[in-house]
């Protein structure tokens, strides 16, 4: 074993570690945020005219008399071993409400994140030289920026859904004896859309990596060696900026899991995103824990992953053979 | 006298690099244009916005400029109306998350030590959780009145700036002028003051300016979502007349208009000031 091995290994698992750490830490943060505030929930859910009894009997249902950090416990450990609880709104159990949706996202994010990786590097490449292309990819990219997500999706719907053309269905609503996949008339608005939110973001950094790879000196003294801007661009300053794009495609992933709630409401699609809407609405505070410490598991994950990419790609800690 | 001079000669140099800025005029005159829609709205509109004028999803006529929405009631008045609340809240949870984040950004940058790390370590962690469903979270347990709104959207800004500002901070306490300060035994309340300050001053705009575009984002998404005011919304406005798209467009069009006209301003706006206050400080 030589030292950088030893250096990296370390690296990796003091990554890792901080990953559990602040996996624990949102978990906390957001049992906190529900359901240890002071703010009644049983009265919530029962609403004003509750009797006392009722109030009583529902706060020993939910364990809401015992000791704080009891409830903590009690709940997290039932994440752990994959009792997810029993729906306050539905009163059927969250696994079985959640499981059909939550294919549906994943088939939406993920056929998003296969097109939104390489079409964001390639506009993020043609927007790092400066010229008519960079102004046109900047203007796009500027405008979906400022504009929130559900409004991305009204203005596919209004262009193709009914408004100016009628292409495609304005909404989605899967049949839920198919998996999504088999619907694809049905995915691709709400897929355009969630690679639209995306885009931006990705092309944006990809950009501004590569124009500051440029500016190197390494990269000038290419140049005065006579190599044209696109062999430059993609033989040199790419390759070294491989680390860096990949923590940014983690935060792709990051964008496409906030975009969910919105698109999934646009197209009243059934998904985790239009399930959570309806269970914030609904005040099932069991149903909205859950869905928010899934999706911060799966992105703290992928910041792992990336930044795992990012450190097994750099030079300089690169394992010596 | 001396220090008033020096003040006004610092912003003659940022308007100098705004006032040739074309965004800074395209911004100023949306942002102007939907605020003033906005406020002077209500008493502009033709019908009463809650009132029914003629059938649901009328196209644009000679009594509806833009036809009837969803329950039949006048388009244009409910634009004209619906933007007030908006504003202010959006405003509202702006200031107050900034404000907030600054404080506890500064705080965490002056006092290294391992509270300090702890809770940098927190406000990290609330960053992994995507802010639409961190202001659903707040919602879930404490419902959605307007005020409750607005402080959910002001809380979900304050890991955010706090981490923007504790970085600016960092960068002052490690300058020399701040050293010496510290050496010379100026307590840390006048260091905060004095030296950090107006040193993070730039920092704290170019952030109020981001962190407003994305409460009025913010907003506008969850009263789109449901839980607006209930009266009316030009995210609601969409989201009501949403299945009216084929029949009636412009029930949708229009408030999508003045909210894209309105956010595009604000980005525009914002570019400007932060380019010329990296201008600024590069010459």
């Amino acid at each position: 074993m030589s030292r950088t091995t030893q250096v990296s290994t370390r690296l990796i698992i003091r990554r890792v570690l901080t990953g559990v750490a602040m996996l624990v830490t949102v978990s906390v943060l957001v049992f906190v945020a529900t359901q240890a505030l002071p703010g009644d929930i049983a009265r919530t859910i029962l609403g004003q005219n509750a009797t006392a009894e009722q109030l009583t009997q529902l706060r020993g249902e939910l364990g809401l008399d015992l000791p704080v950090w009891q409830q903590y416990l009690h709940w997290a450990t039932g994440l752990l071993t994959g009792d997810l609880g029993t729906s306050l709104a539905s009163g059927s159990p969250v696994a079985e409400l959640l499981r059909v949706r939550v294919l549906n996202s994943l088939t939406v994010v993920l056929i998003a994140l296969v097109i939104t990786l390489p079409l964001g590097l390639l506009l993020g490449l043609a927007a790092a030289r400066r010229g008519p292309a960079d102004v046109g990819i900047s203007a796009a990219v500027q405008t979906i920026l400022s504009l929130p997500e559900f409004v991305v999706g009204i203005v596919l719907v209004v262009l193709f859904g009914g408004g100016l053309f009628r292409w495609l269905p304005p909404t989605s609503p899967l049949d839920p004896r198919q998996l999504a996949w088999n619907q694809p008339r049905l995915l691709i608005l709400p897929i355009a859309t969630m690679v639209l939110i995306a885009l931006p973001h990705l092309v944006e950094a990809t950009k501004t990596l590569l124009r500051e790879e440029l500016a190197s000196d390494y990269v000038r003294w290419a140049r005065l060696s006579g190599l044209g801007d696109v062999r430059l661009l993609t033989g040199y300053a790419l390759p070294n900026v491989l680390g860096p794009i990949s923590q940014v495609a983690g935060v792709t992933v990051n964008y496409l899991l906030g975009g969910v709630v919105a698109v999934e409401t646009v197209f009243a699609f059934p998904g985790i995103g239009s399930e959570l809407v309806a269970a914030v609405a609904a005040r099932d505070i069991v149903v909205v824990q859950v869905i928010a410490i899934g999706i911060a598991a799966v992105l703290l994950v992928t910041f792992l992953i990336a930044d795992l990419i990012g450190l097994l790609t750099n030079p300089r800690l690169r394992r010596s053979r | 006298m001396s220090l008033h001079a020096q003040h006004s000669k610092t912003s003659t140099s940022v308007w100098h690099f705004l006032r040739s800025d074309p965004r800074l005029w395209a911004g100023a005159v949306a942002v102007a244009a939907v605020v003033l829609l906005a406020i002077a709205g209500p008493w502009l509109a033709p019908h009463d916005p809650s009132a029914f004028v003629g059938r649901l999803y009328l196209r644009p006529n000679a009594t509806s400029w833009l036809g009837t929405d969803v329950l039949g009631r006048d388009v244009l008045s409910r634009l004209l109306a619906g933007g007030r609340l908006f504003l202010i809240q959006g405003l509202a949870a702006a200031t107050f998350g900034v404000l907030a984040g600054v404080l506890l950004g500064i705080l965490l940058g002056v006092t290294k030590g391992r509270t300090a790390a702890f809770l940098l370590f927190c406000s990290d962690s609330v960053m992994v959780i995507p802010q639409i469903l961190l202001v659903l979270l707040i919602l879930a347990a404490f419902g959605s009145a307007p005020l409750t709104l607005t402080i959910a959207v002001a809380l979900a800004q304050v890991a955010y700036t706090a981490r923007v500002i504790f970085a600016a901070t960092g960068r002052v306490t490690t300058e020399d002028y701040y050293r010496a300060a510290r050496a010379v035994g100026m307590g840390t309340g006048s260091l905060v003051l004095r030296e950090v300050l107006p040193n993070v001053a730039p920092a704290v705009l170019v952030e109020y300016g981001v962190r407003l575009s994305i409460s009025f984002v913010a907003l506008a998404s969850l009263s789109y979502l449901g839980f607006g005011s209930g009266d009316v919304d030009w995210g609601a406005m969409i989201h009501e007349n949403q299945g009216g798209i084929a029949l009636q467009p412009w029930a949708v069009v229009a408030p999508v208009l003045v909210l894209a006209a309105f956010l595009l301003g604000m980005n525009l706006l914002r570019d400007a000031v932060a380019r010329a206050l990296a201008a600024r400080s590069a010459r």
